[in-house]
């Protein structure tokens, strides 16, 4: 059924739809309409599962890998400084390898105080072993949770689904909610291992030694590269099922481009309209959009982009002394192509600024002009 | 399609079936837990022992039988107990500092009742080959000699009266207890053998030498003589003793009262007193020299004489009495405290100038008792004051043993039934030729003068821990205590309770029995609730192989944390310093 509905409220959507046994959230602006659409069918019985009231994002992310290490499907959300509190639970929950999963609206990070979409806080997780989708809109918002429950435990570990704030989080689109039966024959009942067996008790995830400590990190390393091609297996499942997919890196007129635009989110839909201009204006331009981040998809991005000699990558985040994440991050998953590129990094649209067509063109312009790229980022706003 | 390991349930994590891994956490700390059951603080307060914390939880098990054989380690008398001791283990009660004390009293009653319905005293297994004499069959003379049969000796009661049970007949109105009960709680004690000699009034030489024949004697005769204020007119008809007064009621030779009554006191004497005065319809007035909060008499009997319809007139006292037509005059005066007597309360002496009169048809006197004097003929001289008596209540050099209100000792029933039986043990220590001292040591209860009978026949070496360190209320943790009100009993409204002598408070239901044993905490004593194990968070934490057991810890894990301490409600878990 066609919905227009907010992406907050898409996400909400899809965690009802998935049967999920516990919810234990904190509110968080701008995240809080998701745990209030959850909270108000608990309040009228339609929910399914339970909901547990928590005094903040830290014991709500305990709360959730304790549930899950019990077996259950848990569903938690977040945003910045919520997502920063929570930060010591992310490693607990990935280290535990329970398969939470919890929706990221991105926010700006205190301070100053702000309240507007920036991915920062998101990719400042990146090492906590958890799965990140960062979603380009309310539907893929919505799909992509169901999809994450999915990988998640199959995988067994945590995943997050990443929704800008504001740009998805409150903008209302037509969204197709699926019917209950359908998503039920794409997510199985409950499996997850039940680590809490009364009649053979025993300490789940005590102290180890320095070498089983090693011996863990390496399987959640190769349960990260497992997971790629689950990721895109799921995907590829949910096409058939539902009649839409995104794959782990999406590429968009890529077979003739001599410069590939790389972008995430909502500032690929931007960058789509962009490409229709440009490409009238005759610019050989192609757009790639990175939507899985963790693991890292770079066989995925080499196939796309070996043969492509330049490179603009539009980061709406900053790693402060570096450059924007995703061009870092692309960068380095280039090191080996058999050709060198010219990669150059654009930061734009930090604090929820607009990134709209008209910068994008112009970073193409100025990236198409480039005799060589510089070693940071590029800043680009909307007056300069 | 095999799975790969790093999606293996299996193998993904570490899980430790018996210790937290590998290391050994035990190194880390400087205090560790110590297990150690404690005296809960109501039995420390009861004089005579009772193990409370085990009967309750027994009544709350269900178990009422072995509710009723635990008191009845320590006291015979649950059912009197129940109903008329004022209770000081509720006034020492720890839950009192979360909300109320546990209703003890209650749990009690309710148990006794049950044993009087349905179980017997079991027949002593033992012969000391020795004889005893208990003279006089109040509390202290019951609790001696049913004590000292079950520590084998052949026991006669010698009691002046046809039926037993002194103070708890002559001067207990019925109203607060029941007659049945007593009948029946002497009728089981006597059932354990005790052979009894009524008519008996000691004092001629003749008696003195019958009871001269046995191996030990308990002198158990009471305070039955009245203390009488120096005033004029003391003398008159209409002037009442107050104990008087309630034997005359209790043994059914009074009826009646003349005119409106005024009682003098402001204990629990001068408070059954008034209660049955009123009972007896008429109008009455207690006076007493000091304040309400000072008066020694209950509180809750006071409160239930002023509902009844008892007036207080407080900081007054007679001075005279004059006969008037018929009537009494009583001349009265205010009084003004002055300094702290000798048992720390302010004195009160009449204020001149102050006097007042009351017209009154009876004045009742009640404002204490002496020992009865009774001529020795060479042995132990008694009365007016409290016998002389060794810490362990024999009179020096003799085989003579004195208890209850003819002793030094608080003249409570729960003071008289523990005399009693200290004295069972006293007497059976000196036929046997054993050391009261080394007893004691090992049997009394915390650090009063109780102790546990039921220690001393385990014949055990080293005493529980659960006789000796009373739990503090710091050691207990009232945040896992359920927060129930305490259940109020049932009793008659004021003005059915003043038309007679029907007991005024019910007997407890089973919803009440419930409520009240829930609320005890079973402080001081492990129930195995398993807290400590399930919180330790290195499973370092043993707990016992049978139901019962100790817990214990193992040293490899325990880092010292003390969470087990933090979390054993009952304070049976400390932490300790070092090693």
């Amino acid at each position: 059924m066609k919905k227009f509905i907010t992406g907050n409220h898409s996400v909400a959507e899809a965690v009802r739809l998935c049967r999920t046994q516990i919810v234990a959230a904190y509110p968080i602006t701008p995240q809080t309409p998701i745990y209030e659409k959850l909270a108000e069918w608990d309040a009228k019985k339609e929910l399914g599962g339970m909901m547990m009231r928590v005094e903040s994002e830290h014991s709500a992310m305990a709360a959730c890998l304790s549930a899950s290490l019990a077996g259950a499907r848990t569903f938690t959300a977040t945003s910045s400084q919520g997502l920063a509190l929570m930060h010591e639970m992310l490693f607990f929950a990935a280290g535990c390898r329970t398969p939470v999963v919890m929706a990221c609206v991105n926010r700006t990070l205190a301070g100053p105080w702000a309240f507007w979409s920036d991915q920062t806080d998101t990719l400042s997780e990146r090492e906590t072993g958890w799965i990140q989708i960062y979603c380009e809109d309310n539907q893929e918002a919505l799909d992509s949770v169901i999809q994450a429950y999915r990988i998640a435990e199959k995988v067994l570990l945590p995943c997050m689904v990443i929704i800008e704030g504001h740009f998805i989080s409150h903008f209302m689109e037509p969204v197709e909610v699926p019917d209950q039966e359908l998503v039920d024959s794409f997510v199985p009942p409950v499996a997850i291992p039940n680590r809490f067996d009364v009649d053979n008790p025993g300490f789940a995830v005590p102290v180890v030694s320095q070498k089983e400590y090693f011996h863990y990190r390496q399987l959640m390393q190769e349960a990260m590269d497992y997971s790629l091609g689950i990721i895109a297996q799921v995907d590829a499942e949910f096409r058939e099922t539902f009649g839409r997919g995104y794959s782990l890196v999406e590429a968009v007129q890529m077979e003739d481009a001599e410069l590939a635009l790389v972008t995430t989110a909502t500032i690929t839909s931007t960058a789509r309209v962009a490409l229709k201009r440009l490409r009238e204006k005759g610019y050989k331009v192609g757009l790639v959009k990175i939507r899985v981040f963790r693991p890292f998809p770079v066989k995925a991005l080499r196939e796309i982009l070996d043969g492509i000699p330049r490179i603009a990558v539009i980061d709406r985040n900053i790693s402060l002394g570096r450059e924007g994440i995703f061009c870092s991050e692309l960068k380095a998953a280039l090191i080996h192509s058999p050709a060198p590129h010219l990669v150059q990094g654009y930061v734009a649209g930090i604090g929820g600024t607009n990134v709209d067509p008209e910068l994008i063109e112009r970073i193409v312009a100025d990236a198409l002009a480039r005799k060589e790229a510089t070693d940071g980022p590029i800043i680009m706003t909307e007056e300069s | 399609m095999s799975q790969p390991r790093c999606i293996d349930p299996e193998k993904i994590i570490p899980i430790s079936r018996s210790t937290t891994g590998v290391f050994k956490t035990g190194t880390w700390g400087g205090h560790f837990p110590e297990y150690r059951e404690k005296l809960s603080t109501c039995r420390g307060a009861c004089p005579a022992g009772e193990d409370i914390p085990s009967y309750i939880a027994l009544a709350r098990d269900g178990d009422l039988e072995g509710a009723f054989y635990k008191i009845a380690q320590e006291n015979p008398l649950p059912s009197v107990c129940g109903r008329v001791c004022y209770h000081p283990c509720e006034q020492d009660c720890l839950r009192r500092d979360v909300d109320e004390a546990v209703p003890i009293h209650r749990v009690e009653r309710f148990v006794g009742d049950y044993g009087l319905d349905n179980l017997s005293f079991p027949e002593p297994i033992k012969s000391a080959g020795a004889a005893v004499a208990v003279v006089g069959s109040g509390p202290a003379g019951l609790s001696c000699a049913y004590h000292a049969r079950r520590l084998g000796c052949d026991v006669t009661i010698f009691e002046e009266r046809e039926l037993l049970g002194g103070m708890m007949r002559l001067g207990i109105p019925a109203y607060r207890l029941p007659r049945a009960i007593v009948d029946r709680s002497v009728a089981m004690i006597l059932a354990t053998g005790i052979k009894t000699r009524s008519g008996f009034r000691l004092g001629d030489a003749g008696t003195w030498e019958e009871l001269d024949r046995f191996d030990a004697v308990f002198l158990a005769l009471g305070a039955q003589g009245a203390l009488t204020p120096p005033f004029p007119g003391i003398e008159l008809s209409g002037v009442i003793g107050g104990l008087e007064f309630l034997k005359q009621v209790n043994m059914g030779q009074r009826s009646e009262v003349k005119g409106s009554v005024v009682v003098m006191g402001g204990g629990n004497t001068a408070i059954d007193a008034a209660r049955v005065a009123l009972r007896l319809g008429a109008e009455t007035t207690i006076l007493y020299r000091r304040s309400r909060q000072e008066m020694p008499a209950s509180a809750e009997e006071i409160s239930d004489a002023l509902r009844e319809g008892a007036a207080l007139l407080e900081r007054a006292l007679p001075v005279g009495v004059e006969s008037a037509n018929g009537d009494l005059k009583i001349t009265c005066a205010r009084t003004e405290a002055g300094n702290a007597d000798e048992s720390g309360r302010l004195s009160y002496a009449p204020l001149e100038g102050s006097e007042f009169t009351l017209t009154a048809g009876t004045l009742i006197v009640a404002v204490g008792q002496s020992v009865e004097v009774i001529c020795g003929g060479g042995r132990p001289a008694i009365g007016p004051q409290p016998m002389t008596v060794e810490p362990f209540l024999r009179i020096a050099g003799q085989n003579y043993f004195a208890g209850g209100d003819m002793a030094p000792i608080p003249r409570r029933l729960c003071d008289a039934i523990a005399s009693g039986k200290l004295a069972a043990l006293s007497m059976s220590a000196m036929i046997g030729g054993l050391d009261m001292e080394t007893i004691w040591s090992r049997v009394n209860v915390g650090r009063g003068g109780a102790f546990s009978m039921e220690e001393y026949l385990s014949g055990k070496e080293s005493p529980s821990p659960r006789l000796k360190e009373a739990v503090t209320a710091a050691q207990i943790k009232p945040e896992w205590l359920a927060g129930s009100p305490r259940p109020e009993p049932s009793r008659l409204s004021a003005r059915e309770a003043a038309r007679g002598f029907d007991e005024v408070v019910g007997d407890p239901s089973p919803e009440e029995l419930a409520a009240s044993c829930g609320q005890c905490v079973t402080c001081g004593s492990c129930i195995g609730c398993d807290r400590c194990y399930l919180f330790c968070p290195e499973i370092a934490v043993i707990p016992p192989e049978e139901p019962g057991g100790a817990y214990s810890g193992n040293r490899e894990y325990c880092k010292g944390c003390g969470v087990c301490a933090a979390v054993c409600p009952r304070g049976v878990i400390t932490m300790g310093e070092g090693t």
